[in-house]
């Protein structure tokens, strides 16, 4: 498992302005944040504005007396924040089935300009990918993140179990690795 | 959630596929926070989606936008015929009063058989780095002919050879010889009387490894 640990003194760091770990923070948190903002459906618009008010508000958190209690959970903590500021936009806009934690809504299909294009090895990679899986896997695929079928209702007509689902995505990302190793990338 | 619980529940995929409950959901994105193994598996799974989502848009064009259901009805339609016609035959081999022309009879069922359609389904990867999880044992539906499918973690040198072992290790059926392509290997189970409810193991060898591999899977009523 390769995961970054957060501790003290990156916080002091931060606190105090120190260019590199300033770029670190934004650089590893702008990616995450993107992801976290597109899973749970914000719109493309408001996704730079609301990681730049996530930031400053964990700028004015770590400035504050009691400060960043668990250095350990900062990236949590982060992703909180983050949703947290979501959910205050949308609520302002009337919008907040978007965001309801009760829904289990797929991300929005829409795709920005370089996962669009899927070009170069990459693309020939994912086109690879495709061609390898079986048609039935494709099309269940499909059925779930384009057509947005009931899962229910797939699992019924594909005879597979939920669980099934995901080791189908799985091993499309596992063939996909396969074919475009990380060396390459 | 624990990066093993995250690995056990294939947590990246189903939160791409939208499948968690929001406590799950929340579990997981507090975890991918500051676990770059996990972001990488969405990562990737985002990119494969954006292929997905660019290879439906080509099917599309191609058949003009037909239903995603019209083939697969199509095709479930022709399965009952065969399967129809084939049960026709098989009671007309049962007839037979010659204990060994019963058993010659046998096989060419099974070759018949061999050329029905079957139902796929799908075995945890055999790279899963955690024991498979009970929600994730795969299920088989007794009494029918079935296939199993499995991508290997490692391209498979044919010939690749299988046996199914049950609860008390008594290889039930077996050993014979799978469709290996790659990493898909396909493993058909064509006389499913061998294989009462209850819990197997699938095991394989090919030209390369001496030491076999295997996973479970479980027959259910």
């Amino acid at each position: 498992m390769d995961r970054y640990s957060f501790d003290a003194e990156y916080l002091r760091r931060l606190r105090e302005g120190d260019p590199e770990t300033t770029a670190h923070f934004v650089g590893y948190f702008t990616e995450k944040l993107t992801f976290l903002l597109w899973q749970r459906n914000a719109p493309k618009s408001y996704v730079d504005d609301i990681i730049q008010e996530t930031f400053a508000r964990v700028f004015v958190k770590l400035q504050s007396a009691n400060g960043i209690l668990s250095p350990a959970s900062f990236a949590a903590f982060v992703f909180g924040v983050c949703k947290n500021h979501a959910f205050e936009r949308y609520r302002d806009m009337a919008r907040q089935d978007q965001l309801d934690d009760d829904s289990l809504n797929l991300p929005s299909p829409e795709l920005d300009g370089e996962q669009r294009m899927l070009a170069g090895e990459k693309g020939e990679a994912v086109r690879r990918t495709l061609r390898l899986m079986k048609q039935r896997e494709r099309e269940i695929l499909v059925a779930i993140l384009i057509d947005r079928r009931p899962k229910a209702e797939v699992c019924t007509k594909f005879n597979i179990t939920r669980a099934n689902l995901r080791v189908v995505l799985h091993r499309a990302i596992a063939r996909f690795r396969f074919l475009f190793p990380k060396d390459k990338r | 959630m624990e990066h093993e619980e995250a690995i056990r529940l294939h947590a990246a995929e189903g939160y791409l596929l939208g499948d968690l409950t929001a406590a799950e959901r929340n579990a997981f994105e507090d975890h991918y926070a500051d676990c770059d193994t996990c972001f990488a598996d969405l990562r990737d799974g985002r990119t494969v989606i954006a292929g997905v989502a660019a290879y439906a848009e080509e099917e599309r064009a191609r058949r003009g936008g037909r239903s995603w259901f019209a083939p697969f009805a199509a095709a479930a339609a022709g399965a009952i015929i065969v399967v129809g016609g084939a049960i026709g035959y098989q009671q007309v081999m049962v007839v037979n009063p010659l204990r060994a022309q019963l058993t010659k009879e046998r096989e060419r069922v099974l070759v018949l058989a061999s050329q029905l359609p079957r139902t796929t389904y799908e075995l945890p990867l055999a790279e899963t780095r955690s024991p498979v999880s009970k929600e994730m044992t795969t299920k088989v539906p007794q009494g029918k002919p079935f296939t199993l499918h499995l991508f290997a973690s490692d391209v498979l040198t044919p010939p690749v050879t299988y046996s199914i072992v049950d609860a008390r290790g008594r290889t039930v059926y077996g050993p014979r010889p799978a469709r290996a392509d790659g990493r898909d290997v396909d493993f058909d189970v064509l006389d499913p009387d061998s294989l009462p409810p209850g819990d197997y193991t699938l095991t394989w060898t090919d030209a390369q490894r001496s030491a076999p591999q295997s996973v479970g899977f479980k027959v259910v009523q």
